[in-house]
């Protein structure tokens, strides 16, 4: 009996709006606390963090921004990068999140996303999950692609909401004080 | 449509702060070929792994993978990657999984930033973490744990 179902079961799907996607190269564990901080000084928000073990024992960062702040961040990872003598960061532009869940530790869902876009060609950027969901980075202009596969390969529920976000959460720029 | 949000509690209010203990982190590498491999490695193989955490990032051409998962499902696993041709990157390391969980974590900014503030405090640095839609986690050496959880708590409420 395969424990791998054929046509994984899924009970929802949902992609972001437009980000840019922030990479550095390794060892910038010591680093990211520091780039954070002024981040959210300026209040930037980060819809994915990542700080990944990876073939050296120190971190890589992957970093998710809005496209309006992306420049900005950019500018002060490679100034960070330049002072503590790493190498440069670099940027990819118009990147959206594709999450579905429910995970359930399930390592078998991400592997079936995997092994889906690649029968396609495609090629993710990264992978990463939550406690409960599976989030795919993928460019822009594989999103319709991607989200047709999943749709296709995965069992999901009748009458299900588009995968497109409705609604935006803006921040306000000032503080409930300063209202 | 669009919602302007102010947020502004102290402490950062989340459904929870959970504290996980007797988890291994598997770390590996391999072609994209590899990882694809994973699904028809995983069949057959009845459980599966139970895999807390994976996250899978491409450096040129190899990928890593980094899994959290807890002790006792680590032969599955080992044998699992193995099948599919991944290599480890070094040995598997124990861990301890600090969890935080929204509201709104995907909408705000500064949330990883205070949880760093407050662990550069009891000089506690984290071997992984990842902030994704509205959690937060983070790994610690097993014996950190309750200082990091501790440091954590003055920064985050919980129910």
């Amino acid at each position: 009996m395969s424990a791998v179902n054929p046509q994984p079961t899924i009970a929802g799907l949902k992609c972001s709006h437009e980000l840019c996607l922030l990479e550095t190269t390794p060892d910038w564990a010591a680093t990211l606390p520091e780039l954070l901080a002024e981040l959210a000084r300026r209040r930037v928000n980060l819809p994915l963090v990542l700080d990944l073990p990876c073939k050296a024992a120190a971190g890589r960062v992957a970093l998710c921004l809005e496209p309006a702040v992306a420049e900005e961040a950019w500018d002060l990872a490679r100034r960070a990068a330049e002072a503590h003598g790493l190498g440069a960061p670099r940027l990819i532009r118009q990147v959206v999140l594709v999450q579905f869940f429910p995970l359930s530790q399930d390592l078998g869902l991400p592997a079936a996303a995997l092994a889906s876009l690649a029968r396609a060609g495609l090629t993710p950027l990264g992978l990463a999950t939550s406690l409960s969901a599976v989030v795919l980075v993928v460019r822009q202009e594989h999103l319709a692609a991607t989200l047709d596969i999943l749709a296709r390969d995965f069992d999901l529920p009748e009458g299900l909401s588009p995968p497109e976000a409705r609604m935006a959460v803006v921040q306000s720029s000032r503080t409930r004080e300063e209202v | 449509m669009e919602t302007v949000a102010i947020y502004s509690e102290r402490p950062i209010k989340t459904y929870g702060l959970k504290v996980e203990h007797g988890l291994v982190l598997v770390t590996g590498q391999g072609r994209l070929a590899d990882l694809v491999a994973l699904q028809s490695s995983l069949a057959g193989v009845d459980p599966p792994p139970r895999v807390i955490h994976t996250s899978a990032w491409p450096e040129d051409d190899t990928w890593s993978i980094s899994l959290c998962l807890a002790h006792d499902q680590l032969p599955a696993l080992l044998a699992v990657l193995e099948r599919a041709g991944l290599e480890l990157s070094r040995e598997p390391v124990p861990v301890g999984l600090i969890h935080l969980q929204g509201p709104h974590f995907g909408d705000r900014y500064g949330i990883v930033s205070q949880a760093l503030e407050g662990l550069r405090q009891v000089a506690v640095a984290p071997l992984g973490l990842g902030a994704v839609v509205h959690s937060l986690f983070m790994l610690f050496e097993p014996a950190q744990c309750p200082t990091a959880l501790e440091a954590l708590a003055e920064y985050f409420s919980s129910p």
